[in-house]
């Protein structure tokens, strides 16, 4: 039997491989799209900042897209299916690897942006000195670093939550058919995908319902740490979703749900 | 001694139609054994179940006295359809996969294997003609160390050539003590091959003999016994 | 080699190695290949290559040296006397047949000896 951190690495390699070859086309759009600019302006109004953040946030949505898609092809592969190891640390390792996969991307993202800075620095600090006020109390640090970590946060519970939810999807539907003959299926499936939905859409609303809440937060300054409370307790239930959700999936992995073949 | 497989009053039921019912069987450790029957018979499924990748069956399966399914995974070699890679994946990542995954994976079979294979492995998986991406997966099925290997229609659709070269593979390769099962519905070149046949029909083991039984007891040959099963010429009380 | 399927392979495998031991193509004393090489030469099981030998080295024909492998035995009257026993054997099965056939004992000798001739005179003419 492997052990959780062996997984981790047998499930990492393809994906790291993927996100490279992404990051690669990534680079290639934004070097294009450089020489374009100094052809275009010149070399001394280059402007990187928008480059680098508009092509990062067009791979870095397909860098989701494709690891979704992985996330999923994988739990249902004889390939990994087969490995020596419970379907709770495949199960985990899959999530695991595929949410170090998405930070990686963004990681890479932020060093592009920095080096993109360094390249048109004057423009950036320009902007800095006429918008930011560096003169920042010991309490706005603060409230800066909780928003940063509380972002970051709920960054990284949105994608669980809807790798888990499509992983749930997939895997309510695949028990079903183990059970059903396919006429049933049929009908089941569509009152599954229904329900679903309408689960899906009331988990939209209530994410732009939180989203104006954090939007007031940062606007609305006098009551930062009233509300902060309130939205530490969001994630906190949105965590304990995702453990709840993870875990039906791994039930329904060691009890019905095979490999295709 | 522990047998290498045994399988206790296996039931399997998918889409509420019945799969496999009552299954018992028996393998000794060493054994080279042929698993025959029609197309859906329920070979590939009695495969998967022992592999631990089909679920939701009743009855026990233990390999090596392991009924868990996860430490079970680890003493069986399963030729997967390499399903899980890219087209683009070059066999040597494949063999890395396979290297990483398995610690019973041997480098020097692997290597020895896909030299006398005739397999260049510098190729990507979606260049490979089936004969070929057959004797891959030969390749890296036998290049574990493995307990029990199965063999899910190792010669579908290949040429006679490669079927050789993958049944001398089989002989020169497989470990004494490892039990070998092979799935076929077509016996004749793996005839030689088998110590023991089993028989799948009407949703269950209806005959397990060894192969010179089947030669002394009824004069048949392999495929000859086989056939006669089927078309119900050998009735279950003489078995 | 091609098998018999209908005919245990093991007892297939004894019979071709003892013709090979009385035509002398395995000598006296001679190393017999690996088990594991047979197998793959003959392209059937090791373990059935390991009953026929076993069987084998019951019956004396075959000597096994710790370490070393296996050997044809050294006594030439054992091989002498399995070359006597095929054929009797031989001999029996065709003697059987024609018999069946209803000729007599005179017409079978007369007619084993016409067919040598005729094959004697059809290999001087090859030559």
């Amino acid at each position: 039997m492997t052990s959780f951190s062996h997984d981790f690495r047998i499930m990492w390699r393809p994906k790291f491989r993927n996100m490279n070859q992404l990051l690669f086309f990534n680079l290639i759009a934004v070097v294009i799209t450089m020489v374009y600019q100094i052809w275009q302006l010149g070399l001394a109004n280059l402007e990187m900042i928008s480059t680098v953040v508009g092509w990062g946030l067009v791979f870095g949505f397909v860098a989701f897209v494709l690891l979704t898609r992985q996330n999923e092809q994988m739990l249902v592969s004889d390939t990994y299916r087969l490995l020596p190891t419970s379907d709770t640390k495949l199960y985990l390792a899959n999530l695991a690897t595929s949410l170090v996969s998405l930070i990686y991307v963004g990681a890479v993202q932020v060093v592009l942006v920095l080096i993109g800075t360094a390249m048109t620095g004057k423009t950036i600090r320009n902007w800095f000195q006429t918008n930011v006020n560096f003169q920042m109390s010991a309490a706005d640090l603060r409230n800066v670093a909780l928003y940063g970590t509380t972002s970051v946060f709920w960054a990284v519970a949105i994608v669980l939550w809807i790798w888990v939810f499509i992983n749930l999807i997939h895997f309510g539907t695949n028990t079903i058919s183990a059970f059903l003959p396919n006429v049933q299926q049929r009908i089941v499936k569509v009152i599954l995908a229904v329900v679903l939905t309408w689960v899906a859409i009331r988990f939209m609303s209530w994410l732009a319902q939180l989203e104006s809440q954090v939007y007031n937060h940062f606007t609305a300054v006098s009551d930062i740490t009233l509300n902060a409370t309130g939205i530490w307790l969001d994630l906190a239930s949105l965590f304990v979703a995702i453990a709840v959700v993870a875990a039906l999936n791994i039930f329904m992995m060691k009890r019905w749900v095979e490999a295709k073949y | 001694m522990t047998n290498a497989i045994e399988i206790t009053q296996l039931n399997y039921r998918k889409n509420t139609k019945t799969i496999l019912t009552d299954v018992n069987l028996q393998l000794a450790p060493g054994k080279i054994v042929g698993l025959l029957g029609e197309n859906g018979a329920g070979k590939t499924t009695l495969m998967r179940l022992i592999a631990g990748v089909a679920k939701n069956a009743k009855g026990t399966i233990a390999v090596h006295g392991e009924t868990r399914e996860a430490p079970r995974r680890a003493f069986v070699s399963f030729s997967e359809a390499l399903q899980g890679f890219r087209p683009a994946d070059k066999l040597s990542q494949i063999r890395d996969f396979y290297a990483l995954a398995y610690p019973d994976f041997s480098a020097k079979k692997y290597l020895d294997l896909i030299t006398f294979l005739q397999i260049d492995d510098d190729q990507k998986l979606a260049t490979l003609s089936k004969g070929t991406r057959e004797k891959f997966i030969i390749a890296l099925t036998l290049s574990r160390e493995a307990a029990v290997y199965l063999l899910d229609e190792p010669f579908n659709g290949i040429d006679s050539m490669s079927r050789k070269r993958i049944i001398s593979s089989i002989i020169q390769w497989k470990q004494d003590s490892a039990t070998m099962v092979i799935s076929d519905h077509y016996v004749s070149e793996i005839a030689a091959l088998l110590d023991e046949v089993v028989i799948i029909k009407d949703h269950t083991v209806c005959a397990h003999k060894s192969s010179d039984q089947i030669r002394s007891e009824f004069g048949l040959g392999i495929e000859a016994f086989y056939e006669s099963i089927y078309e119900g010429d050998i009735h279950d009380d003489e078995l | 080699m091609q098998f018999d399927d209908k005919v245990p392979i093991y007892y297939q495998i004894k019979n071709y190695l003892y013709h090979r031991m009385v035509a002398g193509e395995l000598g006296l004393g001679e190393k017999l290949p690996a088990v594991r090489q047979l197998a793959v030469d003959l392209t059937v099981n090791v373990n059935t290559v390991q009953r026929a030998l076993r069987e084998m080295i019951d019956e004396g024909y075959i000597a096994p040296q710790r370490g070393r492998g296996n050997f044809v035995t050294q006594d030439a009257t054992k091989i002498a006397t399995l070359k006597q026993q095929l054929t009797t054997t031989y001999i029996q099965d065709l003697y059987g047949q024609l018999h069946a056939l209803k000729l007599t004992d005179a017409e079978i000798i007369a007619e084993i000896k016409t067919y040598i001739q005729q094959r004697g005179d059809a290999d001087d003419q090859r030559n």
